[in-house]
C-alpha cells in the first residue's frame, strides 16, 4: 500500500512539471512585458533591460523555466506586483475561503446527490425519477453565476435573512461564517449535484445489471440490503471518481461563485490579478490550485482501493 | 515617457504642464482631474471673487439643515462598500479615487476647504504672505499628535513636502515657483519662491493626491518605496487599523485626535470620531453593493448607477441624495495623429452628436442635464459661448463636413472600457449616430489598463469616451491646462489663453480668457462634450450628519457622521 | 465478428457525424443492435423527455439559423429614449441598458451559444479522439499523452480557459479554442478507454492479420466503435460549452461585449437586476433551458444507443 502511495507520488512529478509547463508558457505569451509593468510606462528602455536582466527575463526560456519551476517546488512564487507581499503568503491568506466554500459545497452536492441518485435508479423510469432527473439536470443547467443572483434577491434582498455577500472568518466568529457562506454554498454545491445525481443514477443503473445484484436477489435478500449494501457499495467506484472531478469543478466554479458573493478567496484573487496584471500572483494561483487538483486525484485513487477490493494496487 | 511631455519643449508657462509621476497614465490624472482640485481661484482672500461651488439645481437639491457637531452618537461600524480594492494607502505615489476617500479619513493637510469651497487652514494655523509675494510663511497647529503618538512639528511638513512634490502633479506644478522650504522653528514653515504663487495654499490643500502630512520617520524609513501598512500614520480621526487585500481597510477611532474648534464647514472645522470603527469592502460588482445596502450589509457606496435609484427610493432603510454634477461626459479626440488630427473630421464628430440620447444611456433620464459650458454649472464660470455648436444632431451637417475632408471610409477607432459602464454605453450610443452620419466606426473595447495603454500609443486610437470631473477652477482640468492630456489638444490661441487664465488676478478677467477657451474648444473640437451628470449619495438611513455636512465631490469624510441604531 | 462484414464501409468517414454515419449504421447493426437497424432510434422515439429536448433543441438552432427572419428589430440598435422598458407588444423581452430590443438580442444570442457549443464539441472531439487514439494504440505514446491531458485536466476548466483568453484576447474564435482545448482531455480519455477495449478484439486482430495498416484500423473498427459514447459525451460538451461561455462573458472574459450572447447578456443585465429583470432572465432563461434540453437529449441518446442502461 504505501509502495502504491509512493508510487503515485512520483507520478506527481511529471504532472505537476506539465502543468508548470502550460502556466508558464500560457503567462509567457500573454502580452505586456513584466518589466514594463512593475516599472510603470514611462520607464526608459536602459531601466527596463536592467530590470530584466536582475529578474532573469533576458535569459533563453528554458532557463527561466527551470528556475521559476524550481522556485514553484519550494512553493516560492515570487512577490507580487500589486498586492506588494509575496505571493505565497498572499495565497495562504485566501485559502480559508475557498476550502471551505469547497468542502461544504462538495458535502451538500454528495448529500443531495447520493439519495436522488440511488432513488432515481430504484424507480427507473417513473414519474419521481423523471421529476428528480429533470431538476438535477436543471440544476446543472442553471450557471451558477445566475442562480447565485437569485438567491441573493431572494434571501438578502426580499426576505433579509441572509447577508448578500461577504466573509467572516471561522475562527473569529463561526455563526457569521456560516451565515456568509450559506448562499454561495447552496449555489454552488446545487449545480454539482444536479451532475453527481445523474452519474449516482446511471451507474446504479449499470450494477443492477451485474450478476452479482442478481444473485443477491435470487438468494432472497430485501431489496433494501441488495440497493444499500451490494449495488451502492459498487456504484461508489466511478462516483468516487467524478466527486474528485466535480471538486475540480467547483474550485473552479469558487472563481465565479467568490466574484458574485464577494468572497475574498484565491479564485477571486486570480480573476483580479489577470486585470491588475499581477503575472506572479496568476501563476501561483494556477499552479496551486492544479497541485491541490492533482493531490484530491491521487487522494482518490488511494480510496479507491479501499472501496474496490478487485482493485490491486501492485497492478497498473 | 514621451518627448512632447517635457514642458520646455511646448514653450508654455510651466504651470500648464503637468507632468505625470511615473506610472500615472494621463487619462488617470484625467480622472482625478489633474492638480486635484479646488481652488486656485478660491484661495481665500487672496483672489478677489471665488470660484466656490454655488449650491446645487434647486431641484436637485432639497435645502438641508447643517447640523452642529457635537450631537452624535458614540459607537459602531460604518461599512463602506468601494468599487475595487486600492493599491494601497499611500496618497503621495498613488492617484486613485477609492484611496482619496479611504485616505482623507486618516490623513490630514495643511489647508482644506469649506462648504463654499474657499481654502481655509487645516494642520496649518494660518499663512503669511510677505509683501513681496516671495515668501509665504505657514505657521503649524500645536500640539497635534499623529497616530504613533509624536507631535506633528515642522520637520514632518518638510519630508511630507520633499517625498510627494517630485511624484504629484501639484507638487510639480509648485516646483517652477519654488526656491525652498526651510523649517523657521519647530511649528513655523516657509516656502521662499522666485515668483508669487497665489494659490500656493490651493495646491497644498485636501484633495486627489494632495499633500497628506506623515511622520519624518516613516517617510525616512520608506524612501522612494510605497507606504506598507505600518507606515500609515497621520493625524486624522480615525486610524489605520488593519487590511486585507480584496477583503477590508479597516479604521479606528483615533482617541488622542486633536481637533479644531471651529465650526465642522465642508471638509474644513471640528472633526469628532463617532465611529467605533470604519470597515471599507472591496465590493467590484454593482449589483452586489446595492443588494449589500438593501440588506444592511453596507452603509455607504462609493458609487452607485442612477438607474439604481428607482428600486432604492421607497427603501426606508435606505436615504439617496442627488448631488450636483460631479462630471460631464466628453468624446476625447486624438488631435496629433491619425483621422482626427484633421480639424474638419473632428467638427463632423461634433456635428453628428446629440448628446440627449448619450446622457439617457449613460446615467439614464432624470439624472443628467445638457449644457454647453465647459465648466460645471454652479460655478461661477458657467458660459453659454459658442452654445450653438454643442449638441448639434446635424447627420447631414456632418456629411457635408466629411465630404469637404474627403473622408475616405477609414474606420474610426472608439476605444471604450466596460469597467466604467457610462463611459462605456456613451461609446455605443456614439458610435452609432456617428455611422449614421456616415463615419465607420470601429468600437474596440478592454480593460481600463489595455485602454491607457493604447491611448498612449499615438497610432492606437483616434476616439474615446471618458468625463471630466468637477473642478472649481479652469486651470485645474488637465485637458484645458496642458498640452499633454488625452488628445494632446494644442494650439497658440489655446494656450494663450490658459496663459491669461493662470496670470490674471482679476476674476472678470479670467472669466474672459475662459469665454476665450470655450469658444476655441468649440471652434477647434478636440473633444466634444456631453452632458452634465448629477452626482448620487446612497447611504443607510443609519448614517446621520453625513449629507449637507461634508461635500461629495472630493469624496465624502466619515468624521462628524454616526450611527443611529433603531 | 467476420472482418468480411466491415469490407464494405465507407472510408472516407474519419470524422463520423450522424449524417455522414453509414459507418455508424453498420456499426449499430453489426455491433451491438440486437433486431433493427432503427431500433435505437425507435427507443428514442418512446422517450418523450428526449423527444421534446430534441424539438427545442432544433427549434433553437432553427431561432438561430434564421435571425434575421425572427428578429423583429437590429439587435445591435441603440434606443436609450426605450431603455430598460418592461415586456411589451413592441419588445416582448423587454429593452436592455441602451434600449436596445432584448427579444433580437436573444435570437442572434442563440446564434454564439450554439456556435460555441458545436465548434468547442467539434474541436474537442477532433483533437480528443486523435490523442485518444493514438494514446490507446501505441503504448509508447501513451504515458506521455495522457501526462499531458493529466495536466490539462489537473486545472479546474473555467480557470484554464480564463488563463488561455487572458493569453489570446477577447473574441469569440479564442473563447471556441480556450474552450476546446479545455474539453478535450475528456473525449481523449474516453476514447483512449474504447480503443483499450477494442484494440484487442478479434476483429481487430483479424483486420491486422490480412495487412490491414494502423491508421484504417483505428478509424475504421476503433474509432467506429468510440461513436455511441463519443455522440452522448458530445451533447454534455456542447452544453457545458454554452454554460463556460456564459461564464466566461460573466467574468469579462468572454467574447466582445457588443456581441449578443446569451452570457454577457446576463451578466450585463445583471447590474440592473432588481429594477430591469428581463434583461437577464430572458436570455438566462433560454440559456438554461437550450443546456436543459441538451443534456435530456445526450440522456436520451445515451439510453437508446447503449444498451445496457436500457431498463427491462
Amino acid at each position: 500500500m504505501i509502495a502504491f502511495i509512493v508510487r503515485r507520488l512520483l507520478l506527481l512529478f511529471p504532472v505537476l512539471l506539465i502543468v508548470g509547463v502550460i502556466v508558464f508558457t500560457l503567462v509567457h505569451l500573454t502580452p505586456g512585458d513584466p518589466a514594463s509593468v512593475m516599472l510603470g510606462r514611462d520607464a526608459t528602455t536602459e531601466q527596463k533591460d536592467a530590470l530584466r536582466e536582475q529578474l532573469g527575463l533576458d535569459e533563453p526560456f528554458h532557463v527561466q523555466f527551470v528556475q521559476w519551476f524550481g522556485d514553484a517546488l519550494r512553493l516560492d512564487f515570487g512577490d507580487s506586483l500589486f498586492i506588494g507581499k509575496p505571493v505565497t503568503e498572499a495565497l495562504l491568506e485566501r485559502v480559508q475561503p475557498t476550502g471551505l466554500l469547497t468542502l461544504y459545497s462538495l458535502t451538500l452536492s454528495i448529500l443531495i446527490a447520493i439519495p436522488a441518485g440511488v432513488i432515481a435508479a430504484v424507480r427507473a423510469n417513473s414519474l419521481p425519477d423523471r421529476l428528480l432527473m429533470v431538476v438535477s439536470i436543471g440544476g446543472a443547467a442553471i450557471p451558477s453565476f445566475f442562480f447565485g443572483i437569485l438567491l441573493i434577491l431572494l434571501f438578502a434582498v426580499v426576505l433579509g435573512w441572509l447577508p448578500s455577500g461577504g466573509y467572516a472568518d471561522i475562527g473569529d466568529d463561526p455563526v457569521q461564517h456560516l451565515r456568509y457562506m450559506l448562499l454561495p454554498t447552496i449555489a454552488l454545491g446545487f449545480s454539482a449535484a444536479g451532475l453527481l445525481a445523474r452519474l449516482v443514477r446511471s451507474t446504479m443503473l449499470d450494477v443492477f445489471n451485474e450478476d452479482y445484484v442478481r444473485t443477491a436477489y435470487a438468494k432472497g435478500l430485501l431489496r433494501r440490503r441488495v440497493v444499500l449494501g451490494h449495488a451502492l457499495r459498487n456504484a461508489m467506484i466511478p462516483v468516487l471518481t467524478v466527486i474528485g472531478i466535480s471538486l475540480a469543478g467547483m474550485l473552479g466554479g469558487a472563481v465565479v461563485i467568490e466574484t458574485v458573493f464577494n468572497i475574498p478567496g484565491m479564485g477571486r484573487l486570480l480573476v483580479q490579478s489577470v486585470t491588475r496584471r499581477d503575472f506572479p500572483v496568476v501563476q501561483g494561483a494556477v499552479m496551486t490550485v492544479a497541485a491541490i487538483q492533482v493531490l484530491v486525484m491521487l487522494l482518490v485513487d488511494v480510496l479507491y482501493v479501499y472501496v474496490d477490493p478487485r482493485v490491486r494496487y501492485g497492478g497498473d | 515617457m514621451s518627448q512632447r511631455q517635457r514642458p520646455d519643449e511646448r514653450g508654455t508657462t510651466p504651470f500648464t504642464e503637468f507632468i505625470r509621476p511615473p506610472g500615472v497614465s494621463r487619462r488617470a490624472l484625467v480622472r482625478a482631474g489633474v492638480a486635484g482640485a479646488a481652488g486656485i481661484a478660491a484661495a481665500g482672500t487672496l483672489v478677489p471673487r471665488g470660484a466656490g461651488a454655488k449650491p446645487g439645481p434647486a431641484s436637485a437639491r432639497p435645502a438641508l439643515l447643517r447640523q452642529e457637531a457635537g450631537q452624535g452618537q458614540p459607537g459602531g461600524t460604518l461599512r463602506v462598500a468601494t468599487t475595487g480594492q486600492p493599491a494601497g494607502l499611500d496618497m503621495h505615489l498613488v492617484n486613485q479615487r477609492t484611496i482619496t476617500l479611504i485616505g482623507w479619513n486618516m490623513y490630514e493637510a495643511l489647508f482644506t476647504f469649506d462648504a463654499d469651497y474657499a481654502t481655509v487652514p487645516m494642520l496649518a494655523e494660518g499663512i503669511t504672505v510677505g509683501a513681496d509675494g516671495l515668501t509665504a510663511t505657514i505657521a503649524l497647529r500645536q500640539g497635534v499628535p499623529f497616530h504613533n503618538g509624536a507631535e506633528m512639528v515642522a520637520a514632518d511638513v518638510i519630508a511630507s513636502y520633499n517625498r510627494w512634490a517630485p511624484v504629484s502633479s501639484l507638487g510639480l506644478a509648485i516646483a517652477p515657483f519654488l526656491n525652498e522650504v526651510v523649517e523657521v522653528d519647530p511649528y513655523t514653515v516657509e516656502f521662499r519662491l522666485k515668483n508669487p504663487l497665489a494659490t500656493l495654499p490651493s495646491l497644498l490643500a485636501r484633495q486627489a493626491q494632495g499633500l497628506s502630512i506623515h511622520p519624518k520617520s516613516v517617510l525616512d524609513a520608506a524612501g522612494v518605496n510605497p507606504l506598507t501598512d505600518e507606515g500609515y500614520i497621520g493625524t486624522g480621526p480615525y486610524r489605520f487599523v488593519e487590511r486585507q487585500t480584496d477583503r477590508f481597510t479597516r479604521l479606528g477611532r483615533f482617541e488622542e485626535y486633536a481637533s479644531l474648534e471651529t465650526a465642522p464647514s465642508g471638509y474644513a472645522g471640528a472633526k469628532a470620531a463617532y465611529l467605533d470603527e470604519i470597515e471599507f469592502i472591496p465590493v467590484p460588482d454593482e449589483a452586489a453593493r446595492v443588494a449589500g445596502l438593501q440588506s444592511g450589509e453596507y452603509d455607504y457606496l462609493e458609487e452607485i448607477i442612477p438607474d439604481q435609484i428607482e428600486v432604492l427610493q421607497d427603501n426606508p432603510d435606505v436615504t439617496i441624495e442627488i448631488l450636483p454634477p460631479r462630471s460631464y461626459g466628453v468624446v476625447i479626440m486624438n488631435t496629433v495623429a491619425g483621422l482626427m488630427s484633421n480639424v474638419t473630421i473632428r467638427q463632423a464628430v461634433q456635428a453628428a452628436i446629440a448628446v440627449e440620447p448619450t446622457g439617457q444611456a449613460s446615467h439614464g433620464e432624470g439624472y443628467f442635464e445638457p449644457g454647453p459650458g465647459i465648466m460645471m454649472p454652479q460655478t461661477a464660470w458657467n458660459s453659454d459661448v459658442s452654445a450653438e455648436l454643442y449638441n448639434q444632431n446635424n447627420p447631414e451637417k456632418a456629411r457635408q463636413l466629411l465630404e469637404t475632408a474627403g473622408y475616405d471610409g477609414t474606420p474610426v477607432r472608439l476605444l471604450a472600457t466596460q469597467e466604467d459602464l457610462g463611459d462605456y454605453n456613451a461609446a455605443v450610443v456614439v458610435q452609432q449616430q456617428l455611422e449614421a452620419a456616415g463615419f465607420a466606426v470601429e468600437l474596440e473595447v478592454s480593460d481600463e489598463a489595455t485602454l491607457e495603454e493604447n491611448i498612449e500609443d499615438d497610432e492606437r486610437w483616434d476616439m474615446t469616451t471618458n468625463a471630466y470631473v468637477f473642478r472649481p477652477d479652469p486651470v485645474l482640468i488637465a485637458a484645458f491646462a496642458s498640452c499633454a492630456a488625452d488628445g494632446q489638444w494644442c494650439s497658440p490661441e489655446k494656450v494663450a489663453a490658459v496663459e491669461r487664465l493662470q496670470t490674471e488676478s482679476d476674476f472678470e478677467a479670467r472669466y474672459a480668457a475662459l469665454e476665450e477657451l470655450q469658444r476655441l474648444w468649440y471652434e477647434q473640437a478636440p473633444a466634444v462634450k456631453l452632458v452634465n451628470n448629477y452626482g448620487v449619495a446612497a447611504l443607510s438611513s443609519r448614517v446621520q450628519g453625513l449629507l449637507g455636512q461634508t461635500h461629495f465631490e472630493i469624496e465624502p469624510e466619515f468624521a462628524n457622521c454616526w450611527i443611529e441604531e433603531g | 465478428m467476420a472482418v468480411t462484414e466491415f469490407r464494405g464501409v465507407a472510408n472516407h468517414a474519419a470524422v463520423a457525424t450522424p449524417d455522414r454515419g453509414r459507418g455508424w449504421r453498420r456499426w449499430r447493426l453489426s455491433a451491438i443492435t440486437p433486431a433493427s437497424r432503427y431500433y435505437w432510434l425507435r427507443l428514442l422515439l418512446q422517450n418523450p423527455a428526449a423527444l421534446a429536448s430534441l424539438g427545442l433543441v432544433l427549434l433553437i438552432f432553427l431561432m438561430a439559423v434564421l435571425a434575421p427572419i425572427v428578429a423583429p428589430h437590429e439587435p445591435n440598435f441603440v434606443d436609450p429614449a426605450v431603455r430598460l422598458q418592461a415586456p411589451s407588444a413592441d419588445h416582448v423581452f423587454g429593452t436592455d441598458d441602451l434600449g436596445r430590443d432584448v427579444f433580437s438580442r436573444v435570437v442572434y444570442g442563440a446564434r454564439i451559444s450554439l456556435l460555441v457549443g458545436v465548434s468547442v464539441m467539434v474541436g474537442a472531439t477532433v483533437m480528443g479522439s486523435l490523442i485518444g487514439l493514438v494514446a490507446g494504440f501505441y503504448r509508447r505514446l501513451d504515458t506521455l499523452l495522457m501526462r499531458v491531458m493529466d495536466g490539462l485536466e489537473a486545472f479546474p476548466s473555467i480557470l484554464l480557459a480564463i488563463a488561455i483568453m487572458a493569453t489570446l484576447g477577447p473574441a469569440t474564435r479564442n473563447v471556441i479554442v480556450a474552450l476546446s482545448v479545455v474539453y478535450t482531455p475528456n473525449i481523449a480519455r474516453l476514447v483512449r478507454g474504447t480503443t483499450l477495449m477494442n484494440k484487442h478484439q478479434p476483429y481487430v486482430e483479424s483486420a491486422r492479420a490480412i495487412g490491414m495498416r494502423d491508421f484504417p484500423i483505428m478509424r475504421r473498427y476503433i474509432f467506429m466503435n468510440s461513436l455511441s459514447p463519443l455522440i452522448v459525451q458530445g451533447t454534455f460538451v456542447v452544453a457545458f460549452g454554452i454554460l463556460a461561455e456564459a461564464s466566461l462573458s460573466f467574468l469579462g472574459a468572454g467574447v466582445p461585449p457588443e456581441t449578443p450572447t446569451w452570457g454577457s447578456m446576463v451578466s450585463s443585465g445583471q447590474p440592473r437586476l432588481q429594477q430591469a429583470w428581463w434583461v437577464s432572465v430572458f436570455p438566462g432563461a433560454l440559456l438554461v433551458a437550450t443546456v436543459l434540453a441538451t443534456n435530456l437529449s445526450g440522456d436520451g441518446l445515451r439510453d437508446a444507443l447503449d444498451p445496457r442502461t436500457r431498463k427491462r
